[in-house]
């Protein structure tokens, strides 16, 4: 995929926004660590994890390579409805790979601007959490 | 998913089809370069690629709503009944896996967002249902609409650019308009086999649709007048 029109697969590492490049080593291993505590515990951790109280990763200095599935390889040779659903959950996980790096780099740009669009909530937003988003 | 109700013996007959399938939009999308420009920046295949792949692949539009009694309000009838009078909700164990969000009409983000690539931020792909916590990522996005009550209204913006993007929009309304829902995308053949439930706003299933549905389980709500 081309930097801008997406026009063949050539990808390139991923070319980290300023706001988001500096961290450490060792904050990126203490902040997955945080990360993975934060995510096995109830719902309101996510939320402390959001307001940076368990030390929200902010980015990877390493870039994001992109991982591609070969359409082509991958398209099912006939209509086989049960041939292209395994082939869109494939398509998913694959996603799920990039979106992964991208949500622990930089959902918002700066720590303050994620602050303020969780406290514009506030409480309510903290009451989500007890409903199952399904 | 909303699906116009003249179409219920072709679903019941074919599934359910996207655009690429029929060659037409429920929301009176005309132009299928733009729709398929939007839907492979998304999936981060390059066009030509996302061209070769199965059209049944491709994603079928339904949003997110909430459960009776959740802090959620349900997407107003008036923001996505054009799209059809029945609503048919998805068994979530029979498309979980191939669904993806995002917050806000992704076309619509596409098209008019230029965005980089690679993707610099969460929201610039369509974004795995699972696992849970990605989910978490609609919470900024949505903003109190009345007491206890929730709606969704905008993209959860990363950079500086794009909030500027956000503002430009923002500021003409339509933005504001074409994102107040999460948005699904189903990946893959849908038939009645996956639906749970039928809720119909306008003409009661009769026939041989309605057989399909017994014969299959699938729930009859009457939502006329509400929901």
């Amino acid at each position: 995929m081309g930097p801008k029109t997406g026009e063949n697969r050539s990808f390139r590492p991923y070319a980290e926004p300023a706001v988001c490049a500096k961290l450490s080593l060792v904050k990126t291993i203490i902040s997955a660590v945080l990360f993975s505590i934060a995510f096995s515990l109830p719902a309101f951790s996510a939320v402390d994890w959001y307001l940076g109280k368990a030390g929200a990763p902010k980015g990877q200095s390493d870039g994001i390579p992109v991982p591609m599935m070969s359409p082509v390889a991958a398209r099912p040779a006939t209509a086989n409805a049960d041939a292209v659903k395994d082939y869109a959950r494939a398509f998913v996980s694959e996603q799920e790979k990039v979106f992964s790096k991208l949500y622990h780099t930089c959902g918002y740009s700066t720590e303050a601007d994620l602050i303020r669009a969780i406290n514009e909530q506030g409480a309510m937003a903290r009451s989500i959490f007890g409903n199952d988003i399904r | 998913m909303r699906v116009p109700e003249k179409y219920r013996d072709s679903v019941a007959e074919k599934g359910f089809l996207n655009w690429h399938q029929i060659g037409a939009s429920g929301s009176g999308e005309t132009d299928i370069s733009r729709r398929i420009k939007g839907e492979s920046l998304f999936s981060l295949y390059s066009i030509e690629d996302y061209k070769r792949t199965d059209p049944s692949f491709r994603p079928k539009y339904g949003f997110l709503n909430a459960r009776p009694g959740q802090v959620l309000k349900p997407v107003p009838v008036d923001e996505i009944g054009w799209y059809g009078e029945d609503n048919f909700i998805f068994k979530l164990d029979r498309v979980r896996d191939r669904t993806t969000f995002t917050v806000g009409d992704s076309l619509a983000e596409a098209i008019v967002v230029p965005y980089p690539y690679p993707p610099r931020d969460w929201n610039h792909l369509f974004i795995p249902f699972t696992p849970k916590e990605n989910r978490t990522l609609m919470v900024p996005s949505l903003v109190p609409d009345g007491p206890g009550v929730f709606k969704p209204l905008r993209m959860g913006y990363g950079t500086e650019e794009a909030l500027k993007d956000y503002k430009f929009w923002h500021d003409i309304r339509w933005f504001d308009f074409v994102t107040r829902y999460i948005e699904l995308q189903y990946w893959g053949p849908l038939d009645l086999d996956d639906v749970e439930i039928l809720e119909f706003h306008g003409t009661p299933p009769s026939g041989a649709f309605l057989s399909e549905l017994k014969r299959r389980g699938i729930a009859i709500r009457d939502a006329r007048g509400g929901g």
